[in-house]
């Protein structure tokens, strides 16, 4: 589309409906990083909680791998989603409260005897990668070519 | 001719209504904040032109900038303000209703 051009209103709503197709497109990486997120918690707090040496220092280096990838990312990322952005704290402060139950109950469920520690570990390993695989999902599950992609507020 | 009748083309927002301030707003509403450089990969237009647009949209209140670094790389973010948005929906609305009226099927400039 040349700058200078005059805009017909089918020529400015199928620009408006390109470019938001493509700005959530990006976005979407946002959704994609929750969602692994989740699915890696699920995994290191198992390892944690239930593996021995050396799957443990195995999970603890995976967990600075994924973590540096994630700040990496993070810094590059050129847009952020706006279903993301309302998410946020709704996700960072349950999945945070999460983790530090799961360092509190972690001598219990290792060295507990019998399935009541099973039990514990396995919920709290639920509650932790729930808020992250929430908003992963319901940002990766957003239309993207919805009947009015403008306006979300 | 009229300048002011009564076609709802009239209601179009001329700080929005230009090809390249709308595909910034566009894009800006789709989001939360937006770097420069990925409007102006998605838009596909020179730095200059960007900025001169941004500066427009600044100007006008329908946009924010803000300058940063990380690390030694400079990064500049942009979102819509509220009164950006506003005038946006009120923007498509108008669009809307032009369509509605010419039956959908308008390729002339409105």
């Amino acid at each position: 589309m040349n700058h200078r051009e005059e805009l017909s209103a089918p020529q400015a709503l199928g620009e408006i409906e390109r470019v938001a197709r493509q700005v959530r497109r990006s976005a979407r990486r946002g959704g994609v990083w929750w969602a692994a997120l989740g699915v890696a918690t699920i995994v290191y707090w198992t390892v944690m909680h239930f593996a021995a040496q050396p799957y443990r220092t195995a999970a603890a280096l995976g967990w600075m791998a994924f973590t540096a990838v994630a700040v990496f990312c993070a810094f590059r990322m050129r847009v952020h989603d706006r279903e993301l952005h309302r998410l946020s704290w709704a996700v960072t402060v349950p999945y945070m409260a999460a983790t530090i139950l799961n360092v509190l109950v972690g001598e219990y469920v290792r060295e507990g005897d019998g399935v009541l520690p099973v039990v514990v570990g396995i919920a709290v390993i639920a509650a932790t990668a729930a808020p992250p695989l929430y908003g992963g999902l319901r940002v990766l599950a957003m239309p993207r070519d919805p009947e009015d992609p403008v306006i979300r507020s | 001719m009229t300048v002011n009748g009564s076609h709802p083309r009239h209601k179009l927002d001329e700080i929005i209504h230009a090809p390249v301030r709308l595909s910034i707003v566009a894009a800006l509403a789709a989001a939360e904040k937006a770097d420069f450089r990925f409007l102006r990969d998605t838009i596909e237009v020179s730095d200059s032109l960007l900025s001169k647009h941004i500066q427009t949209l600044e100007e006008a209140g329908y946009v924010r900038v803000q300058k940063g670094f990380v690390g030694k790389r400079a990064r500049t973010w942009l979102w819509l303000t509220e009164r950006g948005r506003e005038a946006f929906a009120e923007y498509v609305s108008v669009l809307q209703e032009i369509m509605k009226s010419s039956g959908g099927t308008s390729d002339a400039p409105d």
